[in-house]
């Protein structure tokens, strides 16, 4: 493999995560503060607990998180696993779909929140639903509150991701006070969570060439740039690469593929925005 | 695609701003050290100055003290010899501090006939002070020795330690001495000024075994003829 090669390589490793759940060659890899979360939160989904919540900073890992859990979880008997990315769950058709897809019962036109729910409770007494819920912090008051009809009725577990920023918001509400029975927070990389990110995304590939490139300063700094936010780091890496492979291309003489220039990770500090001049 | 030469523009003005930020540092740091000096300096200066004049109002002491020494030898030069009060002649010089010494050249002495008349008043006789009152300036800070104590303090040497302890001995301080003799010999245990000023501070608190116990002890590791010399001299009760 030529160096023209590694950077582009390189490069496809930080294509956005949220992006390649579906690239099983796409390693979800299990850093220490996420590594801890992970477990934590399989530990709490196997409780009977009616509402888990997965909070942290935006670009933490929190939907990546989401993903493979659901992908990977021990489902119990009888237990159907449901998963929105998207706010959309709280739709009155969408219940309805869900109670069609797993039921033969007929459902009466244009059902109103409290038949449907008084339904699914006559209905499935075996029966329950996991659902993951992302982007948490955008469903309204109401939608929140008919979600919390629906973790009392214990058909319905909550596993809910949202912003941080949301945390005090959502567990000021009365409704979810009682009922948050488990949280998981996903904090930031540190410098080494950071160091060893890279170094398993780049040796999955065995672009050992590649990372014996990045030096001590130049992880601090990269770190310095994307403050230890997964997404950001995806970002930056994928920036830092593609540049590279420009700099190959167009100005080979700037590189000298023994160490990554402060002066190259600054211009893509620059270029991405993370530095204003 | 980047725009190579944009970018590296801007990397050179990022650069510039970052060089801009760090000399504005450097300057506000160097303006701060600067103020911070000239402020020290001034209150030194004046304290300096306090101390001088705390000085100067202490040497008033020493022409004081010539004087009531002049007034003293010449009143006991002249004591009565007689047993007969009456026709003794008493000179008395008469000088006070106030009087300018130029007064001790306009004042003349009494008549002895007219001090005969007076029998009863001893005859004044004013004499040129032998030896002209001096003053003597001394620019020592007073508190030298708490200064010195102060930056021992805050940077332990043995330099300072030995001085500490060399200026509390000219003083008489033997207990300090001993202080700060044994705190520099812990800091050079070879270190002969610092056994040789605790031989010296012990001895003057009435420990003369412990002052030669010590510097025979040390003589016998380094000797030294100056050690052996206060040895004898110790020994002799001659220090």
């Amino acid at each position: 493999m030529n160096s023209t090669s590694n950077f582009a390589s390189a490069k496809e490793l930080f294509v956005d995560e949220n992006r390649n759940f579906a690239d099983s060659d796409n390693e979800y890899i299990l850093i220490d503060g996420v590594k801890e979360a992970y477990k934590k939160l399989l530990h709490a989904v196997e409780k009977p607990l009616k509402i888990i919540l997965l909070y942290g900073y935006p670009g933490s890992g929190k939907t990546a998180m989401l993903h493979r859990l659901c992908a990977n979880i021990k489902r119990e008997d009888g237990q159907k696993v449901l998963h929105y990315p998207t706010p959309t769950f709280m739709r009155l058709e969408e219940l309805v779909r869900i109670f069609k897809t797993n039921s033969r019962k007929r459902v009466a036109a244009e059902p109103t929140f409290f038949e449907l729910m008084e339904l699914f409770g006559a209905t499935f007494k075996k029966d329950t639903f996991l659902v993951f819920l992302d982007e948490a912090q955008l469903y309204d008051d109401k939608e929140m509150e008919y979600i919390r009809l629906l973790s009392d009725t214990k058909i319905f577990k909550f596993v809910v991701a949202l912003h941080k920023i949301d945390e005090e918001h959502l567990i000021a509400k009365a409704h979810f006070q009682s009922r948050i029975w488990e949280s998981v927070e996903l904090n930031p990389l540190t410098i080494d969570e950071f160091r060893f990110f890279i170094e398993r995304k780049l040796l999955s590939k065995e672009l050992n060439q590649t990372l014996s490139m990045f030096s001590a300063k130049n992880y601090k700094l990269m770190h310095k740039f994307t403050q230890g936010n997964i997404r950001e780091s995806m970002k930056f890496m994928y920036k830092l690469f593609d540049f590279h492979e420009f700099l190959e291309k167009e100005k080979p003489s700037e590189l000298n593929y023994k160490e990554f220039k402060t002066k190259h990770i600054e211009m893509v500090a620059i270029d991405s925005g993370y530095i204003n001049v | 695609m980047y725009e190579l030469n944009e970018l590296e523009k801007k990397w050179v003005a990022y650069k510039r701003q970052k060089l801009k930020k760090f000399t504005y540092l450097f300057a506000a740091f160097l303006l701060v050290a600067v103020v911070s000096s000239v402020l020290s300096a001034f209150f030194f200066t004046n304290k300096t100055v306090e101390a001088n004049i705390t000085a100067t109002t202490q040497q008033q002491s020493p022409l004081e003290q010539n004087i009531s020494l002049q007034k003293e030898l010449v009143l006991s030069k002249f004591e009565p010899t007689t047993q007969n009060p009456i026709t003794t002649h008493k000179e008395i010089v008469i000088v006070s501090p106030q009087e300018n010494t130029q007064n001790f050249q306009t004042m003349q002495p009494i008549k002895e006939q007219e001090v005969q008349q007076q029998t009863a008043i001893p005859q004044v006789v004013i004499q040129k002070p032998k030896v002209q009152p001096k003053i003597f300036m001394e620019t020592k800070s007073v508190n030298h020795l708490e200064y010195l104590e102060e930056r021992q303090n805050k940077n332990p040497s043995i330099d300072n330690a030995l001085t500490l302890a060399s200026e509390y001995y000219k003083v008489g301080e033997y207990a300090k001495t001993l202080k700060w003799a044994m705190n520099a010999n812990s800091q050079d245990s070879k270190n002969e000024k610092s056994w040789v000023l605790f031989a010296k501070a012990s001895y003057k608190l009435g420990r003369k075994q412990d002052a030669i116990n010590a510097l025979e002890r040390f003589n016998q590791t380094s000797p030294s003829d100056n050690v052996k010399n206060l040895i004898n001299q110790i020994k002799n009760n001659e220090l």
